[in-house]
């Protein structure tokens, strides 16, 4: 166990200084990834501007699509092409002979990737607060204060961070017995953004959806921390209960198929 | 270089890439199901605005659904015919097959910039009709064939418009390695297309006709079927088009310049 | 005979130990079309290809071994099943005593692997990075790895290159760097598929001549795959054809060339300016040689043997006899 810590922990340095080397890249996919919940933001600013009822006010939506950015990518994963495509070609077995796990890289590159992702993008989410304010879009906004909140934050960022990574692993796993796994991939990609509350908050669903929206389990990837964080919404203690329960099915489901697969492999070959 | 012998060249890109796309039967099914279901959430936003109020900035929901319906068709067009020659720039030029290319008897910028192209992906463009047609009858709107031509004028020319800039930002690869994040950087910002101009601030409108001209493609077209043909900007846009062909011409020919220069 | 495979693969000397190695892939057919696609959903068809039929054999510790044989004759799927990547159908194997598809950290740690088409190194970080982590994986003693990334440095002559990132290395440096990764936790057995392909004569050259002194000097025992025939000819000691999954010849690369091409081809080339050139038994070959000197005089002789090329060639279209 020593050992892999300390494999990993040299794994994770070496993550880190590599996305340091690729900055430039990373700063821009930053960037980009504001825009998309900018442009909500202003969108429905518009729609507030011409007086339509909201269940939630102006300063709600301006902290929500700003912050979301950040904890959308501090619970992202990417993991699951590479994945699929390690096992398509055979990289995997460089894994299988090494006295290690291919998740163990996943993992270091996930947070090491992150460590760095979030360096760029808080001050960009800083400068678009300002912007957005002097702009005149939106109420002021002001991020919480009480200490608890931002500890459960952190926990709940965490746990969904980790079925997000797990959730990739399963799918990923797929291409242990399917050719091409790039449908399920563009279809999750497309899917869960809409589901976790990161292009809209689950807030303003219809009300006849806001009892699935609350259920579904891809609401504790994004919707749940951002819930946590800026109140106001259904967040309760039962829900910290229900996010790692999901965590238990999802990443045991991962555990499982992840095991079923290498074991078809090791019988069928790359 | 005759009209026959790009006929002809035209003829064999368009079928390699049909070719390719048949061999893989199972992801013909799933590009059309995932590509219906890219649209069905590009609508989602719009759905939950217009449950909560039934006009914003003057737009009624039928409008806006055209309006996003344009947008997909302009996605789905780009990614069909642009973007694969787009992001292949970057190899092109990073890993010096544009040697390959310059070998070829054929003009080169054109020639790359149409070189690839991604047939399947023109089912969103399908989708994006059907949801603009979809649209305009829902909102009541009977456009009449003046309006329906200048719409189409419009789109055209915004298409056109930003398929110039997607051009650049692939040329960007002759000075940059970040350049295919910018490219995603900037197709972030295409998905502002699915919502009126309106509802931006000023200075964002502006941008939007202008330096990433989607609003030419989007926005205005729909308008015009809405009856507002703005066709006394006819001639800015046409300029900008011609400003922006110009760019690119200069862009290509400072990059290559620059490229053949350099020691592989 | 069975208690006896089983003595030899606790003996320190046995590397490699396999008994009635068996190895079939079920594969599933699919049919063309939509409408077979549906069909599939319903009911495959599935059928059994062998691809290594039963596989007897020792490899004792410091041989160097070739493994010689068409693509997808067995000799990738054997050796994946030593290297514990493919789960045997039935029969014995084991490897410095463990049995390889258990992949215990024991057994992992006692081999190395290079495949020649796929690099295990990170190429955006310098080979010194990638074998550091590997110092961390293999849990390696720090003054061991010290004196091993010297040694190996020296012996592949690439100590100057160890930091530079990888990505800028050339073909043949990288190569070096592949094998000093495979090789800096010391393992008694290593694989290697294809390890000189794409290189160039100089780089090939360097290659072999580490080995052979890896093998010589370390003892390792080194399962070689190539299709370059020099590096067979040059390198290994016992070759091992493998043909529609079966062990067809396990002998010397010499009795291999003596056994499928036992005739010489002479070349006699005459002052005024005649070429004769003739296949001959390597028995006649005296008495053919004072028959040409008889009919001129000779400017040239040549007597070759096959080389291990057209005996492949020979080999694979018609078999060992």
């Amino acid at each position: 166990m020593r050992r892999q810590l300390r494999y990993f922990g040299a794994l994770l340095r070496l993550n880190v200084s590599v996305t340091v080397a690729y900055r430039g890249d990373f700063i821009l996919m930053q960037l980009g990834n504001l825009v998309v919940p900018l442009i909500s933001l202003l969108v429905w600013q518009a729609v507030l501007a011409g007086g339509a009822a909201l269940p939630v006010d102006g300063r709600y939506l301006v902290a929500y699509f700003l912050l979301v950015a950040v904890v959308d990518m501090l619970t992202s994963s990417w993991v699951a092409f590479y994945l699929a495509e390690s096992i398509r070609d055979g990289a995997l077995n460089l894994w299988l002979v090494r006295p290690t796990s291919t998740h163990v890289n996943g993992i270091s590159n996930n947070l090491g990737e992150k460590a760095i992702k979030v360096l760029f993008l808080v001050p960009f989410v800083a400068v678009a607060a300002v912007i957005i304010a002097a702009l005149g879009v939106g109420d002021r906004f002001s991020l919480p204060t009480e200490l608890w909140r931002w500890l459960l934050f952190g926990v709940a960022v965490i746990i969904a961070a980790a079925i997000r990574f797990a959730l990739d692993v399963l799918i990923g796993s797929l291409a242990f017995w399917f050719e091409d796994v790039s449908g399920f991939l563009r279809a999750t990609g497309v899917i869960i953004p809409v589901l976790s509350g990161a292009v809209v908050p689950l807030a303003l669903l219809p009300a006849g959806w806001q009892l699935i929206g609350r259920i579904q389990p891809f609401r504790y990837l994004v919707s749940y921390p951002m819930e946590v964080l800026l109140g106001g919404g259904t967040a309760s203690a039962a829900d910290l209960a229900g996010q790692v329960g999901w965590l238990a099915v999802i990443a045991g489901t991962a555990a499982l198929v992840w095991r079923l697969g290498l074991r078809s492999y090791s019988a069928a070959g790359a | 270089m005759n009209t026959r012998h790009y006929r002809r060249i035209a003829v064999a890109l368009v079928r390699q890439s049909l070719v390719r796309e048949a061999q893989f039967r199972t992801q013909l099914w799933v590009t059309m199901i995932i590509g219906v279901l890219e649209v069905g959430v590009a609508l989602v936003p719009a759905l939950l605005v217009f449950n909560r109020t039934a006009q914003v900035h003057g737009w009624r929901v039928g409008e806006v659904v055209a309006i996003t319906g344009a947008a997909q068709l302009l996605a789905a067009l780009l990614a069909a015919f642009v973007m694969p020659n787009q992001a292949k720039m970057t190899d092109y030029i990073r890993q010096g097959d544009l040697d390959q290319l310059l070998m070829r008897p054929v003009p080169l910028q054109s020639y790359a910039a149409v070189r690839w192209m991604q047939p399947a992906e023109l089912w969103g463009a399908v989708a994006g009709l059907v949801l603009i047609v979809f649209g305009i009858a829902q909102a009541g709107l009977h456009p009449g064939p003046g309006d329906i031509a200048a719409a189409l004028g419009w789109f055209v020319l915004g298409y056109v418009a930003v398929t110039l800039i997607m051009l650049n930002l692939g040329y960007l690869a002759f000075w940059i390695t970040s350049a295919t994040q910018v490219a995603e950087l900037v197709t972030a910002v295409l998905s502002a297309g699915r919502y009126p101009l309106g509802f931006y601030p000023a200075a964002v409108r502006i941008g939007l006709l202008t330096i990433i001209p989607l609003g030419l493609a989007t926005t205005v077209p729909i308008d015009a079927l809405r009856g507002a043909g703005h066709l006394g900007s006819l001639p800015w846009g046409l300029g900008l088009v011609i400003i922006l062909g110009l760019i690119t011409r200069l862009h290509w020919v400072v990059g290559l310049r620059n490229y053949s220069s350099a020691s592989s | 005979m069975l208690e006896t495979a089983i003595s030899a693969s606790v003996t320190p000397d046995v590397a490699i130990c396999a008994t009635a190695l068996r190895k079939i892939y079920r594969y599933h057919r699919s049919r063309p079309g939509l409408a077979g696609s549906l069909k599939d959903l319903i009911a495959r068809q599935s059928g059994e290809r062998v691809a290594v039929e039963s596989l007897d054999l020792t490899i004792r510790r410091g041989e160097f071994v070739g493994l010689l044989g068409r693509n997808g004759a067995g000799k990738t799927t054997t050796l994946k099943m030593f290297s514990g990547l493919l789960r045997p159908t039935s029969g014995e194997l084991r490897v410095q005593g463990r049995e390889p598809q258990r992949r215990g950290f024991d057994f992992l740690r006692r081999i190395g692997i290079v495949l020649g088409n796929k690099s295990m190194l990170w190429w955006d970080v310098s080979t010194m990075e990638n074998l550091k982590l590997h110092e961390a994986l293999y849990d390696l003693d720090r003054r061991q790895f010290d004196e091993t990334v010297a040694e190996l440095g020296r012996l592949l002559e690439i100590t100057d290159h160890l930091d530079i990132p990888v990505r800028k290395l050339s073909l043949g440096e990288r190569m070096k760097c592949e094998l000093m990764l495979a090789l800096i936790h010391r393992p008694e057995v290593i694989f290697l598929d294809e390890p000189t392909i794409g290189l160039d004569v100089v780089s090939k050259a360097a290659i072999r001549d580490f080995l052979r002194r890896l093998n010589a000097e370390r003892q390792t025992t080194i399962i070689l795959t190539s299709h370059d025939m020099d590096d067979i000819d040059q390198l290994c000691h016992r070759v091992l054809l493998i043909d529609h999954g079966r062990l067809q010849f396990d002998g010397s690369p010499e009795e291999l060339i003596t056994r499928t091409s036992p005739r010489r081809t002479v070349v006699a080339t005459y002052a005024d300016g005649g070429r004769v050139v003739t296949e001959v038994d390597r028995g006649a070959v005296p008495d053919f040689l004072a028959q040409l000197s008889a009919g001129g005089v000779l400017a040239d002789l040549e007597v070759r043997g096959a080389d291990l090329d057209e005996v492949m060639r020979r080999v694979l279209a018609g078999g060992v006899r």
